[in-house]
């Protein structure tokens, strides 16, 4: 079940052309530009071609709320939550994620191997 | 220009989000956070160019120095603020405020990125502000979690979403977007019958907390 997803590709350091889901290239081009404030219009319609009217509503609205989400979490130096750091270790050698200035935020010498590794119960006060 | 069409659920998060900022918040008053989103868009909208062409509404002059240097650091370089800048501008502001300062930057960011994106230009500058005093409440139950400010502990689920407890009236009004924007389908859901799959949403996530250097 499931896709292959290549994580290099998704923070920047990939082929944007495998991406492993459809519409891949077209949203990480058009999300890159929006971030940078770059010109959108030839972006907006290839973005549209590939998944479509709403679905880059949608994706405009992800990169709204992550701008808006990367902010508060740096802005007041939350931790990693415990059960992402355990289950992240691997992950975040393979991107070099630890590299960012926010990862002093989390004692990551803490980590333990074997901890709770449920994200969703985690982020379950975030939906409702 | 191509444009994106947006539904019903986004138009209607963007405008509750902008009479939430026209009234006065917890620590500061309307005048006050209308001058917070007019500098936090501003910072926005001139991401692309050099600092040395950016310029600032006038109107930002009513906030302090601190306040100031808070707006710029979240709207244009969040990445690189650490415990010791957090600590300097929390000295000199209180927590209550920094964290209003926070929240507020990062919704008038939203809605900038949004705008832009869509190509709709949408102007998030609030544009009528209500009369009414900040209420300078702090809530009980909070806690040393190890962050920049004190928050709701103990606290059952992810931490960015107790981030801005301290300041409720800012949590709520960054939630009012955000919620709708990213996690209207359930974020315990792994399947979306959404115009994107989950996983496209992600990548799109991924992406631009990369960017942006969110080890979060």
């Amino acid at each position: 079940m499931g896709i292959e997803v290549d994580l290099d590709t998704a923070v920047g350091s990939g082929d944007p052309a495998a991406t492993g889901m459809a519409g891949g290239a077209e949203l990480l081009a058009f999300a890159e530009a929006a971030v940078k404030g770059a010109s959108l219009g030839g972006l907006r319609r290839a973005l549209i071609a590939a998944v479509g009217m709403d679905g880059a509503a949608q994706a405009a609205a992800t990169v709204a709320a992550f701008s808006g989400l990367v902010r508060v979490a740096d802005g007041t130096g939350i931790p990693i939550d415990d059960g992402l750091a355990s289950a992240s270790t691997e992950i975040r050698g393979q991107l070099d994620l630890d590299s960012f200035a926010g990862a002093g935020n989390s004692d990551l010498r803490a980590v333990v191997a074997g901890g709770a590794n449920d994200p969703i119960s985690l982020f379950g006060g975030a939906s409702s | 220009m191509a444009m994106i069409s947006i539904g019903h659920e986004y138009a209607a998060a963007v405008e509750a989000t902008r009479a939430r900022l026209g009234v006065s918040g917890t620590w500061f008053d309307a005048d006050e956070v209308r001058a917070i989103v007019a500098r936090a868009d501003a910072r926005s909208r001139q991401r692309s160019s050099a600092p040395w062409h950016h310029e600032l509404p006038d109107s930002t002059e009513i906030l302090g120095l601190s306040a100031r240097a808070v707006i710029d650091r979240i709207a244009s370089d969040p990445g690189s603020v650490d415990a010791g800048w957090a600590a300097e501008q929390i000295g000199d502001l209180g927590e209550g405020p920094y964290v209003e300062l926070v929240g507020t930057t990062a919704v008038a960011v939203a809605l900038r990125l949004f705008a832009d994106a869509v190509g709709v230009g949408v102007v998030p500058v609030v544009t009528a502000a209500e009369p009414g005093e900040p209420s300078r409440d702090t809530p009980d139950g909070l806690g040393d979690i190890g962050a920049h400010v004190k928050m709701l502990e103990p606290f059952p689920f992810a931490n960015v979403a107790r981030a801005l407890s301290q300041v409720p009236t800012a949590n709520a009004t960054f939630y009012t977007l955000v919620r709708p924007m990213y996690s209207a389908a359930g974020f315990d859901e792994l399947v979306w019958k959404t115009p994107l799959s989950r996983p496209q949403v992600e990548l799109v996530a991924a992406r631009v907390a990369a960017m942006n250097e969110c080890f979060y």
